[in-house]
């Protein structure tokens, strides 16, 4: 009898495992006919709500789903809702924006009402969007409300009828139409928020899309799913049938994946770059992103001295890092502004060379390193914490770092990695002695890079605080005159470089490989990132 | 004939009368070597551990570099390249020294938390043991339900919260790995205290201390150091795996997990940078865990696993 | 005659309760230690996660504060805690907005419990084979391979397999997918993974056991009324590893449950496993403790299954024995 019984159990367990085996087996390869681009996400894209979207999967996906007044496609800015150029007052003050005739997926119309309620929303505090800030600084009213002084009526944003939208601006701002291609500044409907409540966009069937694809599957962690939008108004320029973007966070696995055909692009960095550079797949893009550290003096207090920071500087070997560590030919970087930014009419950096120090120079290094201690009578450096945010190239540049300041300075460095999450809360805290940062602009201007770094803006981490700095950057924002406000920028950068509390490093180049066949698909230096909304792609047979 | 009183039972009152007896008989641990030599698998793993051993002691100061200088001109060369036995990796470091240099901190991790273990489990376990009755219920109840939390988890959830390094490691591996070696101790005084020996020590005059130290914890070394070689190499996986994960020890420090992990990485393009660590990883758990089964068969062949 | 047996069987009865009773006891003890422990360890981090002072989203803050009453003192906290998980919730994650832990360990748990179930299956089964065929040729050259394949199985991290195979079989020679969760072909490496160090360990084991069987003489007398060899393996050596097996299916299955943190991650599977490594590395602190917990008492609650069940299976049982989780 109990003999019986376990042989049933042996059996129990084969069977139950063939069953489970095999129901996973219905799988159906994708058909043929269908164009179907493949491209991964490095992660989960943590909110699709337009208002709380603050990292780059989000934005890079909210450019798909949603559109804005213009986006930023192929180098330029285009017409998205927009309908031409908006009506700028004499005083630069007051924008005046007309919308095409168009419509969300539901059939009904988009509207400036849908503008008017999605920009009012990122700028309420109840929605404690971590953008906010992208709208506070310049549209009127923003600021106030935002900070629970002022009234929501008292916004600057008004639909004057369905399809005119009055922007009011703090001051005049000729680079505002750059600054609402970002992807923040999207319309949103009032009815579908409050229908849903706090599940808004938290499914595909929770929210609707504006923008030239629509969401059809969100599996979390596994897969997106992505339709063209056939209510989209340029629905020709919509090339693909659909877009698939398995999320996949290892970044090897990645490269492994675009190998065996099942993804149509993947980034590639170090070793990959240099190998598929050598066979001639590898293909280089100027990125808006530079690396930076970050000195902070309230958190290391040798950092006040001005000679201990230019020591910390030139005492590391940038050129080494980029030909034998990092694998992509970035440029090692003696200036803030990277050279992916316009200038006048080429780009700032061709304008503007700003070479304002060596970029290794170990002896000067030690000398001013000595030089500072015994102005601060100090025999040694405390030991200092560096931070860095995990993940991709950041932690072997940290430990590049480490050992050129023990190696030059013989300064002892603590490594700290810290997650995406610890980032944000030092953004508020500010509570660090130096940090690895790599950021990008928003759109494309020098002021997106500077701007920041005026004093007590929320973003400025090292409180860096120097009123000629200050002075330069409100000229600039305000001059109409686009080669004086280029040259206020570079001299606003030469003082920012000089004070040192933000040691450039280099300015990147992404590399990337694509799959033949695949056209008008982009990188682009900021948001949306990947810019595959209008990509296409030649069916092969294989 | 003279009358037993009382009084003829009362314990010594001169200490010194009473003498040791030495915890393992001579001719026992004549026999025990005598097996030991006749196990070709376990001498073999101890010769191999014993070299792992004096390289991790010795290697880093065989060759002219060291663990954390970085050569940028030299980087990733194969082994043997310019001096470089190991080769160098992604910095340009050279990999031999920081192979045996990743030794030491993975192994000190193992050792310091398998004496840890012994340590705690064995005064825990014999004094659960030896008093017995309702003591040992309590005290074993209470093992038994620490075991039945998933040790691991607690592990991560304390590298979560205090920051990573090896002394946080060390405590992590601690806090959970001395349950199992309680529980063997305490099996084993609970047979070793009824022998005839203990009571003759007690009768001697010996006291409980006396007795646990002397007389029980020799008795029992067998079961304890097959549980120690079951410790080690599940301290080094464990370093290997949290290192894996992220939670391993801080550059420019190395250990066997920081390096594999890097291996990982590097694996298509160097696959020497995974294979060497790789190997010695397992050659040196490999070795632990035959060295283990080859002592068990010794000490105890009663012992089933 | 047969009240002595009635009085045996409610003696026995008896005795079945009181076990039962007592496991129950040590489980809810168990748990409760471990909503302790998880609770008090988030909390002895200074200024973090949930302080006042940090400006986190009002959203965000306001789940928090719902959650566990954070303008509350810390007994009330607790006291609290232990409420929402007795009704099943676990809370907000911190990093993916709008999502409930209750949310991701619903949706992920699948994966890794297939991936899980699959390997155990494939360690069980192939240990079972490969251990009876090493006792039968003991000391033979079958013997040694197996035992030799079974401790290599045991002594490289599974990380290294996993990255091995996912190279060779998956890179190189384009044998299976390189990784993700799409069908049966894309468990298999995976499942290979995880399941070399269950077949390992089970090997070592089922040898032992077997090795035990055959020195029985029950087995010569089976031998002697000419049982072929598949008779002996199926009628005396299978059922007598059940009761092995079953003994050390707690500790197993916590060996899976460390080893999908590192298998999920390798092969791109949207498993719990990945979400809590992935939590581990964000500090998204309701996702580590709420996975833990989760983790922790579905642990709890399969030791108790499996001493259940082998005191219906062998009643000689060692109250004292609880199977626990080894490293």
């Amino acid at each position: 009898m109990r003999k019986r019984f376990l042989i049933l159990l042996i059996i129990a367990i084969f069977t139950f495992g063939l069953i489970v085996g095999c129901n996973n087996n219905g799988t159906s390869l994708p058909e043929q006919a269908e164009k179907i681009l493949r491209i991964a996400q490095g992660s989960e894209p943590p909110a699709l709500d337009p208002a709380k979207a603050n990292d780059n999967i989000s934005l890079q996906i909210g450019q798909a789903l949603f559109e804005g007044l213009y986006r930023y496609h192929n180098g330029e800015y285009i017409e998205g809702m927009a309908k031409g150029e908006p009506e700028i007052s004499e005083d630069g003050l007051v924008w005046i924006f007309h919308l095409k005739d168009s419509k969300w997926s539901d059939g009904k119309p988009v509207t400036a009402h849908d503008f008017e309620y999605g920009w009012k929303r990122l700028v309420d505090p109840e929605t404690g969007s971590d953008s906010a800030y992208k709208m506070t600084e310049y549209v009127a009213g923003a600021m106030e409300f935002y900070q629970g002084e002022g009234s929501r009526d008292d916004v600057g944003v008004k639909a004057i009828n369905d399809k005119t939208l009055e922007v009011r601006l703090v001051s005049n701002t000729p680079y505002f139409k750059e600054i609402i291609s970002f992807g923040v500044f999207l319309p949103v409907r009032e009815d579908i928020v409050e229908k849903y409540g706090d599940s808004f966009a938290t499914k595909p069937e929770n929210m609707v899309y504006n923008g030239p694809w629509v969401l059809t599957k969100w599996e979390h962690d596994v897969e997106l799913e992505f339709e063209p939008n056939e209510n989209y108004w340029n629905r020709a320029a919509v090339k693909l049938d659909r877009v698939v973007s398995p999320i996949i966070s290892d970044y090897t696995t990645q490269v492994n994946m675009f190998e065996t055909g099942d993804l149509h692009m993947t980034p590639l960095m170090g070793e990959f770059a240099v190998q598929y550079d050598k066979e001639g797949k590898a293909k280089f893009i100027e990125d808006g992103l530079s690396i930076s550290v970050l000195l902070n003096k309230e958190g290391f207090p040798p950092f006040q001295n001005e000679n201990i920071r230019k020591a910390f500087n030139l005492a590391v070997d940038r050129e080494s890092f980029i030909n034998n560590i990092y694998g992509l030919p970035a440029i090692p970087a003696t200036n803030l502004i990277n050279q992916a930014i316009r200038g006048v009419e080429r780009p700032f950096r061709e304008e503007f060379p700003g070479d304002y120090f060596s970029v290794f120079d170990p002896e000067k290094a030690k000398e001013l390193l000595e030089k500072g201690l015994e102005e601060l009578g100090l025999d040694k450096l405390p030991k200092l914490e560096l931070m860095f945010l995990d993940g991709g190239a950041s932690p072997i540049f940290a430990e590049f770092l480490q050992e050129n300041y023990r190696k030059n300075l013989g300064a002892e460095v603590i490594l700290t990695p810290i997650s995406f999450e610890k980032r944000m809360e030092i953004s508020m805290t500010k509570e660090f002695s130096a940090l690895i940062n790599p950021t990008g602009p928003d759109f494309d201007d020098p002021i997106s890079v500077l701007e920041i770094w005026v004093k007590d803006h929320p973003y400025n981490e090292v409180n860096y605080n120097n009123l000629a700095f200050d002075k330069l950057i409100s000229q600039a924002k305000t001059t109409q005159d686009i080669k004086k406000r280029m040259e206020l920028m570079a001299d606003a950068e030469k003082l920012l470089v000089e004070d040192m509390y933000i040691i450039p490093i280099m300015h990147n180049v992404m590399g990337y490989a694509i799959s033949e066949g695949v056209s008008n698909l982009y990188l682009t230096p900021w948001c949306p990132d990947i810019d595959w909304m209008f990509g296409d792609l030649e069916i092969t047979n294989n | 004939m003279k009358d037993l009183t009382k009084e003829s039972f009362e314990p010594l009152k001169n200490k010194d009368i009473y003498q040791d007896t030495n915890s393992l008989p001579l001719f026992y641990r004549q026999n025990l070597a005598k097996k030991f030599k006749k196990n070709k698998l376990a001498i073999l793993s101890l010769i191999i551990l014993s070299i792992i051993i004096i390289l991790v002691i010795l290697g880093p100061f065989f060759v002219p570099f060291n663990y954390y200088e970085q050569d940028y001109q030299n980087t990733n060369l194969p082994p043997g390249d310019k001096g470089h036995i190991f080769g160098t990796d992604s910095l340009g470091r050279d990999i031999f020294s920081r192979l045996w240099i990743g030794g030491r901190v993975s192994l000190f991790i193992a050792i310091i938390v398998t004496l840890l273990s012994m340590i705690i489990g064995i005064i825990y376990g014999s004094v659960a043991g030896y008093y017995g009755g309702r003591v040992d219920n309590i005290m074993m109840r209470i093992v038994d339900i620490l075991l039945a939390i998933p040790g691991l988890l607690i592990n991560i959830m304390l590298l979560v919260v205090l920051k990573p390094g090896i002394t946080t490691i060390i405590i992590a591996f601690g806090i959970t790995g001395w349950l199992n070696m309680a529980r063997i101790v305490r099996g084993q005084v609970l047979q070793v205290k009824e022998q005839e020996y203990v009571l003759a020590a007690r009768i001697l005059g010996a006291d409980n201390k006396r007795i646990i130290l002397k007389h029980i914890i020799p008795n029992i070394i067998g079961p304890i150091i097959v549980e120690m070689t079951l410790i080690i190499p599940s301290a080094i996986f464990g370093e290997a795996f949290l290192s894996y994960i992220g939670l391993g020890v801080r550059p420019p420090m190395a250990s066997w997990g920081t390096l594999a992990s890097e291996g990982i990485k590097a694996m298509r393009f160097y696959p020497f940078q995974l294979i060497i660590p790789g190997v010695v990883i397992s050659l040196t758990i490999l070795s632990f865990n035959l060295l283990g089964d080859g002592l068990r068969d010794i000490l105890d062949p009663r012992l089933e696993r | 005659m047969s009240t002595y047996l009635y009085l045996n069987r409610y003696k026995g009865d008896l005795i079945m309760h009181r076990y039962i009773l007592k496991r129950i006891g040590i489980s809810l003890i168990t748990i409760w230690l471990l909503i302790t422990i998880t609770f008090f360890l988030i909390h002895i981090i200074p200024g973090e996660p949930f302080s006042n002072e940090k400006k986190l989203p009002p959203q965000v803050l306001d789940n928090l504060n719902k959650y566990y009453g954070l303008d509350k003192p810390l007994t009330i906290q607790y006291l609290r805690y232990l409420g929402n998980i007795a009704k099943g919730d676990l809370g907000y994650s911190l990093i993916y907005k709008g999502r409930t832990v209750n949310d991701i360990i619903s949706q992920a748990f699948p994966y890794s419990a297939q991936l899980g179930i699959q390997s155990l299956i494939v360690g069980i089964a192939l240990g079972l084979t490969l251990g009876i065929m090493a006792a039968l040729h003991r000391n033979k050259i079958l013997d040694y391979s197996i035992m030799i394949i079974a401790v290599l199985g045991i002594s490289i991290p599974n990380f290294i397999i996993g990255g091995l195979l996912q190279y060779f079989l998956g890179v190189k020679y384009k044998l299976f997918p390189v990784a993700q969760w799409k069908g049966f072909i894309y468990t298999i490496l995976p499942t290979i993974a995880l399941g070399t160090r269950i077949l390992a360990t089970q090997v070592r084991m089922i040898r032992t056991s077997t090795l035990d069987v055959l020195s029985q003489d029950y087995i010569n007398a089976a031998k002697a009324k000419g049982i072929n060899r598949m008779g002996i393996i199926f009628r005396h050596i299978l059922p007598n590893s059940i009761l092995p097996i079953i003994t050390t299916l707690g500790p197993l299955t916590a060996t899976i449950l460390t080893g999908t943190f590192v298998v999920e991650n390798i092969f791109a599977i949207p498993g719990l496993g990945r979400y809590f490594v992935q939590g581990v590395q964000d500090l998204d602190y309701p996702v580590v403790m709420g996975t833990t917990l989760f983790y922790g008492i579905f642990l709890v609650g399969l030791n108790f299954l499996v001493d259940i069940l082998y005191f219906f299976i062998d009643p000689r049982i060692n109250a004292n024995s609880i199977t626990g989780d080894s490293l």
